[in-house]
């Protein structure tokens, strides 16, 4: 009997070892894959962004975006509302703008659900999505590089992830916010992590 | 179409190696492989149609001609195609791939590498595979059952409404011959060669855990004839499945850093194995219509069906470890809070298509059954735009 259970257990010792070996035919994703991934995770659990947003042509003004349900809202100081469901933004109060500088001020709050979700879309998608250490204002931090149209150069401070800056590239414009203030989503670990730089 | 025997006249095929036998056995094969191009010709046929309706959902801009059978590569299928491209990205609260198993991605993958479009190929793997199902199918059945039944088993599998699916770039296509072939291959002595069917199923889908069930009832039946290496590795085929899953999560650590990865993506779906699942599903079901989900009526028509179809077999004959197999494939995704594609997963419940097959010896239930299932079928196909199976 110890012999059949030995043998049994060396063959399905064998089995699983072949089966591993042909799972490792498969692609591996890239290190900025899996970093993105990670930042949604993170991007997951804050409740709310509170960032400075340089527009093209030097304009600034202060972005606060809060996650409203499934989706996120934006205020801006002119008194403009933005809603955001999935990867749409739309106007709900406020002056109107053209569709374009909306959605580039959406992705500049750096809304947490809508980046997420836009990571996610190019993460699913396949394209390419790369990461690289750097340092911001003498921090440690990681620039995550996605999308094509616009491209978003998001940089996360080390290790927790949470969101320090973002750029947004599409048509030869750059457009950067940076992170005045984050909370987290559980009221126990809510932290401000005050001005950056 | 011909071919369907009907009535319980007749013994158990393989138990009588005569020639009548061969000659029923060849026949039924031909049989089978006529219903089986049949079957996916109304396949094909009402997904083409589908397509030509115009019945896709709004923003869908491709044309019938560019892609005829595109819906075949919906859904899930999508998945499968990131997993063979991408490997196994898990993102928490998102959905994402470690949900998904991968024999199928692996299958794709090497297609891609032999420069074989990928997709298409899936398609034409799980169509193939179908067809080994069919065959295997009856093999097994025909220890079981008279080969009459055995056969309508295998006709009545191709054209159940569902069967649709084994068209579809999904992995059930591949799984099912998996699942017979272990069988089979159990009942004759090969151990090895079953030990890797379970592994593959396993690698396939998490149901090939399941064939540990039958397996383990062949081997305590053959054990007192077998010798101690046989009896290792019929201990070995029984464990393969655990084995492929332990290989699977093995890989998840090494890929994704988490070895549960596939259970964790699985929650983004609203599915958790827990206690509560099966009351959970129950309330969804109560509320299906209030949340639009009339879809799942769907579901858990043919799992009420699929258990009554189980308590047909066991009274034709079917092993108990089989039927118990066949039963925990039906029962066990509602332990995770859902009645979402049950009706895909009992298409692995093999015992289902033997309890059927018994119903149909009736003269008037298989006049009726097989027209009705072919209906079901291309409305079936028709309407993938509409809900994943």
């Amino acid at each position: 009997m110890r012999t059949t259970l030995a043998l049994a257990l060396a063959l399905a010792a064998a089995i699983a070892a072949a089966a591993f070996a042909l799972q490792t035919t498969l692609p591996l994703p890239g290190p900025g894959a899996r970093l993105a991934a990670h930042v949604v995770g993170r991007l997951e659990r804050l409740a709310r962004v509170d960032t400075l947003i340089r527009l093209p042509g030097g304009r600034t003004v202060a972005g606060r975006c809060a996650a409203a349900g499934h989706g996120d809202r934006i205020r801006l100081p002119d008194g403009r509302v933005l809603l955001v469901a999935g990867t749409h933004v739309r106007l709900a109060a406020g002056p109107r703008q053209a569709p374009s500088t909306t959605a580039l001020e959406a992705d500049l709050a750096l809304c947490p659900v809508l980046l997420a979700n836009e990571l996610t879309a190019d993460l699913l998608a396949g394209g390419p999505v790369e990461a690289a250490a750097r340092r911001i204002r003498g921090r440690p931090a990681l620039l995550v590089r996605a999308g094509t149209r616009p491209e978003l150069v998001l940089a996360v401070r080390r290790p927790s992830l949470d969101p320090l800056a973002l750029a947004v590239r599409d048509h030869g414009l750059v457009a950067r916010s940076r992170v005045v203030a984050i909370r987290v989503r559980r009221r126990a670990a809510a932290v401000a992590a005050g001005p950056i730089g | 179409m011909t071919g369907v025997a009907r009535g319980d006249e007749g013994r158990r095929g393989p138990r009588r190696p005569g020639g009548a036998a061969v000659g029923a056995a060849a026949a039924g094969r031909r049989a089978i492989l006529a219903w089986w191009l049949a079957s996916r010709a109304v396949v094909l046929a009402a997904v083409a149609a589908a397509q030509a309706s115009g019945i896709l959902r709004h923003g869908w801009h491709a044309s019938f001609l560019a892609h005829p059978f595109t819906l075949l590569t919906w859904w899930d299928s999508r998945w499968y195609r990131i997993v063979a491209s991408g490997g196994y990205l898990p993102i928490p609260g998102r959905f994402s791939d470690p949900a998904f198993f991968p024999l199928l991605p692996l299958a794709e993958h090497a297609l891609a590498a032999a420069g074989a479009p990928p997709t298409a190929g899936a398609v034409v793997l799980a169509n193939g595979g179908f067809l080994l199902g069919l065959l295997a199918l009856y093999e097994l059945g025909r220890h079981y059952l008279p080969e009459p039944d055995a056969r309508r088993a295998a006709v009545y599998l191709a054209v159940f409404p569902m069967s649709f699916v084994f068209s579809m770039a999904y992995p059930e296509g591949i799984v099912l011959p998996l699942c017979a072939g272990a069988g089979l291959l159990a009942l004759r002595d090969r151990w090895l060669a079953a030990a890797a069917c379970v592994a593959a199923a396993t690698l396939a889908r998490p149901q090939g855990l399941l064939l540990a069930l039958p397996l383990a009832a062949i081997a305590r039946r053959a054990w007192p004839r077998l010798g101690a290496a046989a009896r290792g590795r019929a201990l070995a085929a029984v464990l393969a499945g655990p084995a492929a899953l332990a290989s699977f999560s093995a890989y998840l650590w090494y890929a994704a850093s988490d070895p549960l990865a596939w259970t964790t993506a699985e929650q983004a779906w609203g599915r958790s194995f827990a206690p509560g699942g099966l009351y959970r599903a129950l309330a969804a079901l109560a509320t299906a219509t209030r949340h639009h989900h009339a879809w799942l009526y769907r579901d858990a028509a043919f799992c009420l069906l699929d258990l009554v179809l189980l308590g047909a077999a066991r009274a034709a004959g079917v092993p108990g470890a089989w039927v118990l197999a066949g039963a925990a494939t039906v029962l066990m995704p509602l332990a995770s809070g859902s009645f979402t594609s049950d009706a895909r997963f009992g298409l692995l419940a093999l015992p289902v298509f033997w309890g059927l097959a018994a119903a149909g010896r009736r003269r008037l239930l298989h006049r009726l059954l097989v027209p009705a299932s072919i209906a079901l079928l291309a409305a079936g196909a028709f309407t993938i735009p509409l809900r994943f199976p």
